[in-house]
């Protein structure tokens, strides 16, 4: 089985195999967490660090800096909380923690956060066990830490918060140390071992708040038992086998304002009159308030990725519309957008990878007053979309259009949208230039766009851009983010871009850029990142000088790596940085390629993204990007 | 140390914390003590003992000692009941002293919990947040507000006395505003919703109520003008008072008070006011009362739109009794003028009062072009007026005040919907100008050509412009004509002929009069020189409107020149043969037509001071069984001697009928010109349609009927320009 | 001035980073005990322009050393800088000096120097590592909170 290289978390496909979605929804919650003590320490000093900083940073330095301090007893009992969370932290991203180190710590620190970290162990906890004012403890993906490690904490009497998300090892007999913390009010447990009987323990834990028990496969018996926990406020369920009887004890939570029951067999819930926060993606919905219609749930962000609907009308009837703004329903099979039509609060929606065309874009325009953020991408729109939504969203400042049958005739409605501030038209038509005839002259499109006067970003990959068409953009006023793709693209659109004066980022990607072009383009002052992955005419040579010449510029490219072998970590720092822009490019895993597991390549002309995969296995048409390209010895042996 | 050599810094130690903070149980508890005498001694005015960095450290000790709930309530409770002390003392204030009493516990309020909250500074920055309490310096101020100002004995109280003085000052009272200003600051300190609810609402229901009984009591009392300097007044010190003493937001909420208890509410009735209403001012050119008016009223809704149609109809009704008038109707030149006036009234009332609102402009020019209009003889009117200030009434006056006049004529000639029956008249006024060598000043002329052409176009004024051509080639030709034939032609009459192209003149056929053989034998010569330079054309003599000088002996040989039109140089000739005549006899020897004829001699008979003839009987009228004698007697002062034809200034009822039939004549084939331009373009169209688009195209000239319209139409479609669809009756179609 | 006095008890807690700065036009004063004299002298300068920025501060160890800094320096200290200015007349306030009894003079002196140091570099122009020997870094951060600096 291959693993793909582009360092994806998880198989391709995230309609037919559950965990990508999963995965997906844990970092977010990572990134809540309060960021307290190091904003104590840095608070006024805007930018330059202040004393306490670099104390902070000069304690943490090396081993000998430990050293030479770590003895001073007195000095770290007397340690402030913050101040002791805040050097502890360091210490540990610098890896000069060690469990005996801990232990001067154990007067002081109030919040560890040693997500990821995979030395903690047994040994570790045995000292946080002793920590006085310890009240929130991450321990995420700490594979090491089973339930003999947890033992440690067992007794602890101001623990708050305990995470303990993806660490494998915690099975039930772990929960009977972990229920003995009455303190607790915050407890993840997502993807642990746990069993429905563990999960029955929890419910000693009175004063929890938050409880996280994804992709746990509890039971509603389960779940029945968790009813006493009424101060809930915040319930992850989801990947569960939960029922829509298990579902039914969810009206004890009366509290609750967070629920997540994604990938159960839930169906409907009972009517939950606080709920703001509602994921229920791959689940199908009949109804989220047990089919009371006098209810009414005041819901701010519904997440229904993937889900389908029983009865859409009566999903949307239940929620309250002024307050609603958040909608995902992305990858869900409809077609029909009737129900949004009260949703005028909407800021946020996502339609990808639905079933909408043009005929529902209406519905679209009528909320479309507060719209702040839309994806189309992967439907089956046309030109025709922007049209009828231009002039009805003044405040959209993200629109996706990506794999789409959207052409340059959309150019003129995207530019009558004037808050706009990124765009993604890759994977489409647009060419740059429209014609009013057949045969007539070309006229570009691009600069319409130059009435976006917030523009910052735009993702033109994979649209049939050649050269002549560059030049417009670069007198985009804000225009920060460009990404180009194309096969048509040359030096002279790359020289044509030294101009867009803003530009921190530039993809020019696929591009039969030379050495010479390359090397006499003169990059904009503000350029942080040249990304020229797949453009295979350059050599080492070129690259490498360029980089001479621009060393702040980071320059992407596949021979980069090859470049520098011992740099592995900058280069994984790049790969992640790659990830949020959700541009997620990995080698042809198909059974083709796999025949060949033993060859490693890189060619531009066999990468493709995951939506692009998808797009030419359902085609089962031969592959009409190899035209006329030089194959390596390999591949041709294979034709 | 005592030895008092350099020291060597790495022999101190590094632990420097002395005392061993020992866990005493009571420490909390005694480190709290210190504090809150601390505090107690803040409230005191006796802060000047204390240590900062003794108290600092107590609090930031206790926080470190995880003690930061402690020291918090321990605050929170020592202020409380601190406030409830200076309540009791604020409370028991007398009288004025209650304002003063409050604003100084509050001043030492506020600069002791500047004090507490530095000493407590490290449990805001640490213990606050973490806790999620309120920090202390809001925590001042929430007490303050929870203790002292919502303390049932001193809210309504402060509400009270600020809504009395406020009440009192309106009255003339002079108060310390710099208290007020003190205690409402600190209202906005406390929070805006706090200064809204204590104060600010009912403030404002006070105020709605007390202007709404002043407004009642003025309106009652007031003329209009008075009412609107009070209510001015008022809002004046309304603003004035929010920049002394209020919260600027107040400022827009106050004046809508007042604008809508002292304006919007009477808005109506001011306007009306008998006597002294928004007429009167307009009539006796109020310039100060309208402007305070336009400024006032334009603060509250529908104000500027009631001014305005108030005005719009008084325009209206005086401007159509004024162009309906019969007496007004007498004198053409003094109807203009009048009309004239009227503009630059209400011209210099826009300007001076009402800032130049342009609304008010478009209304001024609306009520103009709709009473102009309501009197179809205007056109004629304006014509005469130019007429009369090119003849004469220019004489003397600089090239501006030319310009000055023609441009307001232009004005009012913007007002006309019959353009083309100006053009019409002016043409005809301005043939007799130049034919009578009537015009004072050719660039006059010239000026008011430019500017309807830059109005109308240059088709409106190409026929205009021919008849200056015409004169100038005149000129020319009869220069030649005298050096050419100057000896044939010996000691005869002098000849000075214009020559008048067809079609740019407004010539009515007219047959020639028989003219003195004298004459005729000269005339006889141009036309014989002018057929020969320029073959092919034809020459008609226009009698009726030419000019002679002739000279006269009378009785006692006294010699004058006599300045005559042709006509009349015709019957005075015959008077060279015979010292009588019957009015048959003269109509059969000259052919002049009979109206003309009376007009003529009219002119020669019956003028004092001008009866070069005498008529038998004598009257004022001119009949056919009169016989006219050639009168001996005639005196005058003057060698030359003018005698006008009586001049029908303005045109005969007959003759208006006959240049309106004119008119409509011209108008049809520019109609159908229109028609033919529109259906080329549009190929089908229906009959609304072609109306509307018609009626757009020729409003710069005139309105066409739309009757008449469907007749061009209706013409087209005979001559096979146009036919109707054969499915629908309402659609033409442009045959090519 | 006074950097060398006849009193017995006095003595100079030298540092060259303080001396380079001075030699820059920043006024740096460290006394020990035998400057009262001109100490007090310039207090009641200062007493009279009354919480502003210029005149200069005593800062009292735990071991009775004394530092005489100006108080444009110490206000980059946020405590220093309510302490001197909080209103009603504090005893530091009114006799320009302030005792830390839990702050040793290595420490002090060390702060001092930061003090002086970050007015130099605040503009941002040059760098300089600020450099902490690793024995004080916790003595120093927990002086530096509790400065709020």
């Amino acid at each position: 089985n291959p693993t793909p290289c582009g360092a994806l978390r998880g198989p391709p496909d995230p309609i037919i195999s559950p965990p990508p979605v999963k995965r997906r929804l844990a970092p977010k919650r990572r990134t809540c967490r309060a960021v307290q003590p190091m904003a104590a320490a840095s608070a006024g000093g805007a930018g330059e660090p202040r004393l306490v900083d670099r104390c902070i940073d000069a304690a943490a330095r090396c081993r000998a800096s430990v050293e030479a301090w770590r003895r001073q007893r007195r000095s770290l009992e007397r340690l402030p909380g913050q101040l002791a969370d805040a050097l502890l932290s360091r210490l540990a991203a610098r890896r000069l923690l060690f469990p005996s180190l801990l232990e001067v710590f154990q007067h002081s620190v109030q919040e560890i956060d040693f997500s990821g970290n995979i030395a903690v162990d047994a040994e570790w906890l045995a000292y946080l066990g002793s920590f006085r004012y310890l009240g929130i403890l991450k321990l995420a993906d700490c594979k090491k830490v089973d339930h003999s490690a947890i033992w440690a904490l067992s007794g602890m009497s101001m623990l708050k918060e305990l995470d303990l998300s993806r660490c494998s090892r915690i099975t039930d007999a772990g929960i009977k140390h972990i229920v003995s913390i009455d303190s607790l009010e915050k407890l993840h447990l997502s993807e642990t071992g746990l069993t429905d009987n563990g999960v029955m323990l929890i419910s000693a834990l009175k004063r929890l708040n938050l409880l996280d028990l994804g992709g746990i496969h509890m039971t509603d018996k389960a779940l029945r038992s968790l009813q006493v926990l009424t101060q809930l406020e915040h319930l992850d369920i989801w990947g569960s086998e939960i029922t829509d009887e298990g579902a039914s004890v969810l009206k004890a939570f009366t509290r609750l304002r967070f629920l997540n029951v994604s990938w159960t067999h839930v169906t409907r819930l009972p009517p939950l009159p606080n709920m703001k926060y509602l994921n229920m993606s791959n689940c199908t919905i009949y109804s989220i308030r047990g089919g009371d219609s006098e209810v009414h749930i005041p819901l701010q962000k519904f997440t229904a990725s993937a889900a389908s609907f029983g009865d859409i009308d009566e999903v949307f009837s239940s929620i309250v519309a002024s307050s609603f703004s958040f909608l995902d329903m992305s990858g869900c099979s409809l077609s029909n957008l009737y129900g949004l039509q009260k949703m005028k609060s909407l800021e946020h929606l996502d339609l990808s990878l639905s079933r909408v065309t043009d005929g529902a874009i209406e519905y679209v325009a009528n909320i479309g007053t507060k719209l702040r953020y839309l994806s189309l991408k992967n439907t089956g729109i046309t030109s025709q979309a922007p049209c009828i939504l231009a002039g009805t969203v003044p405040n959209l400042a993200s629109l996706s259009l990506a794999y789409t049958k959207v052409d340059d005739s959309a150019l003129v409605y995207i530019s009558m949208m004037p808050s706009l501030k990124v765009i993604d038209l890759s994977h489409t038509s647009i060419e740059g230039f429209t014609r009013v005839e057949a045969n007539s002259e070309k006229i570009l499109s691009l600069p319409l766009l130059e009435h976006l006067i917030y523009l910052e970003s735009l993702n033109l990959e994979d649209a049939p851009l050649s050269d002549e068409v560059i030049p417009p953009m670069a007198s985009f006023r804000a225009l920060k983010y460009l990404y180009l793709k194309s096969d048509f693209l040359s030096d002279p659109a790359l020289q044509a871009l030294s101009s867009a004066s803003n530009l921190i980022h530039l993809g020019f990607c696929g591009s039969v850029l030379s050495n010479s072009g390359l090397l006499q383009f003169v990059p904009p002052a503000q350029l942080h990142v040249l990304d020229l992955s797949g453009c295979w005419v350059l050599t080492e040579y070129a690259i490498s000088s360029f980089r001479s010449h621009h060393p702040v510029i980071e320059v992407r490219h596949e021979l980069i790596q090859e470049l520098q072998p011992s740099h592995i970590g900058t280069s994984q720092v790049r790969k992640s940085r790659h990830l949020p822009r959700g541009k997620t490019n990995f080698f042809n895993s198909s059974a083709d390629s796999s025949r060949h597991s033993g060859i490693f390549f890189v060619d531009q002309r066999i990468k493709y993204s995951r939506e692009k995969m998808l797009e030419i296995q359902d085609l089962t048409q031969s592959n009409s990007v190899l035209h006329d390209v030089q194959l390596p010895p390999e591949l041709r042996r294979m034709e | 140390m005592s030895g008092g050599g350099p020291p060597r810094k790495r022999n101190f130690k590094i632990e420097a914390f002395k005392h061993r903070v020992e866990l005493d149980p009571k420490y909390a508890e005694r480190t709290w003590k210190v504090l809150e005498h601390a505090i107690h001694e803040i409230y005191n005015h006796n802060a000047s003992g204390l240590s900062f960095e003794e108290l600092y450290r107590s609090a930031y000790n206790m926080v470190l000692h995880k003690y930061g709930e402690k020291l918090y309530n321990g605050l929170e409770s020592t202020m409380t009941w601190r406030l409830k002390e200076i309540s009791k003392s604020i409370e028991a204030a007398q009288g004025g002293l209650f304002l003063e009493e409050l604003n100084a516990k509050w001043m030492d309020h506020n600069k002791a919990l500047q004090m507490i909250r530095d000493i407590l500074m490290y449990m805001d920055r640490t213990y606050v947040p973490t806790s999620h309490r309120t920090p202390v310096h809001e925590l001042g101020l929430n007490l303050w507000r929870d203790h002292i100002i919502h303390y049932p004995m001193i809210h309504g109280r402060l509400l009270d006395t600020l809504l009395d003085l406020i009440h009192r000052e309106r009255m003339g009272e002079v108060i310390n505003r710099g208290l007020m200003r003190s205690i409402t600051k600190m209202l906005m300190d406390l929070g805006p919703a706090v200064y809204q609810d204590d104060f600010e609402k009912p403030f404002l229901e006070v105020s709605a109520s007390f202007y709404s009984g002043e407004s009642q009591e003025f309106i009652e009392c007031c003329d209009c003008g008075n009412y609107l300097k009070k209510a001015e007044r008022r809002l004046n010190e309304e603003m004035e008072r929010v920049s002394h003493y209020l919260d600027a937001g107040s400022e827009a909420k106050i004046t809508s008070v007042v604008e809508k208890e002292m304006i919007a509410n009477h808005m109506h009735r001011l306007v009306h006011m008998e006597n002294s209403g928004l007429v009167n001012m307009l009539i006796d050119d109020k310039y100060e009362d309208l402007g305070r008016m336009y400024t006032l009223f334009r603060r509250v809704p529908d104000g500027l739109s009631t001014i305005r149609d108030m005005m719009t109809s008084y325009l209206r009704e005086t401007g159509k009794h004024l162009v309906t008038d019969p007496e007004r109707l007498k004198d053409p030149v003094e109807f203009v003028q009048c009309l004239l006036n009227e503009k630059d009234k209400h011209d210099k009332i826009i300007n001076v009062a009402f800032g130049n609102d342009k609304t008010f402009q478009n209304a001024l020019n609306s009520s103009f072009e709709f009473f102009i209009n309501l009197n179809n003889r205007s056109p004629e009117f304006i014509s005469l007026y130019v007429d009369d200030k090119l003849r004469k009434g220019l004489k003397g006056a600089t090239e501006e005040d030319v310009e000055g006049i023609l441009d307001k004529v232009m004005m009012l000639f913007r007002y006309l919907q019959e353009k083309d029956v100006f053009e019409k008249y002016y043409k005809q006024h301005l043939a007799k100008r130049l034919l009578s060598g009537k015009t004072v000043s050719d660039d006059a002329e010239r000026s008011m050509i430019v500017k309807l052409k830059t109005e109308c176009g240059y088709q409106f004024t190409s026929k205009l412009e021919g008849m200056f051509t015409d004169m100038k080639t005149s000129q020319d030709t009869m220069q030649d004509f005298y050096a050419k034939k100057s000896e044939e032609l010996g000691d005869g009459p002098t000849l000075d002929v214009h020559i008048l192209t067809t079609g740019s003149w407004p010539t009515q056929p007219s047959p020639p009069c028989s003219l003195p053989p004298e004459i005729l034998a000269v005339c006889e010569k141009f036309r014989g020189y002018y057929l020969g330079t320029h073959s092919g054309r034809r020459l008609t003599w226009q009698t009726n409107m030419g000019t002679a000088d002739i000279k006269a002996t009378f009785g006692k040989s006294q010699k004058h020149e006599l300045n005559v039109s042709t006509y009349q140089m015709c019957v005075l000739m015959l008077f060279n043969t015979s010292d009588g005549l019957s009015y048959k006899d003269i109509e059969q020897a000259t052919e002049i037509p009979s109206t003309d004829l009376k007009r003529c001699l009219q002119s020669l008979a019956c003028v004092k001071g001008k009866n070069v003839l005498r008529k038998e009987p004598m009257s004022k009228d001119i009949s056919e069984d009169d016989t006219f004698y050639f009168n001996d007697k005639f005196t005058s002062k003057l060698v030359k001697v003018k005698i006008g034809t009586v001049v029908a200034a303005k045109e005969s009822e007959p003759e208006k009928q006959e240049t309106r039939q004119r008119v409509e004549e011209d108008r049809k084939p520019q109609i159908e010109a229109a028609i033919v331009r529109i259906m080329k373009s549009r190929r089908v169209l229906d009959h609304n349609s072609i109306v509307s688009e018609v009626t757009k195209q020729l409003q710069a000239r005139f309105l066409p009927n739309p009757v008449i319209i469907k007749k061009r139409i209706e013409s087209l479609i005979e001559r096979e320009f146009l036919e109707r669809d054969k499915a629908d009756r309402k659609l033409y179609r442009y045959l090519a | 001035c006074c950097s060398s006095s006849s009193v017995s008890l006095s003595f100079v807690v030298s540092s060259p980073l303080i001396q380079a700065l001075a030699r820059e036009g920043i006024q740096a004063v460290m006394v020990g005990k035998g400057g009262e004299a001109a100490a007090s002298a310039q207090h009641k300068e200062e007493h009279e322009e009354d919480g502003d920025m210029v005149g200069v501060v005593k800062l009292i160890s735990a071991e009775g050393f004394e530092f005489v800094i100006d108080k444009k320096a110490a206000m980059v200290s946020n405590t220093l800088r309510n302490m001197l200015t909080s209103p009603g007349g504090f005893a530091e306030t009114r006799e320009g000096e302030v005792r830390f009894p839990e702050i040793s003079t290595a420490i002090l002196e060390k702060i001092c120097q930061y003090f002086y140091w970050s007015l130099h570099y605040a503009s941002g122009k040059e760098t300089a590592e600020f450099p902490i020997e690793p024995e004080i870094t916790l003595e120093l951060m927990m002086a530096a909170n509790y400065l709020d600096t």
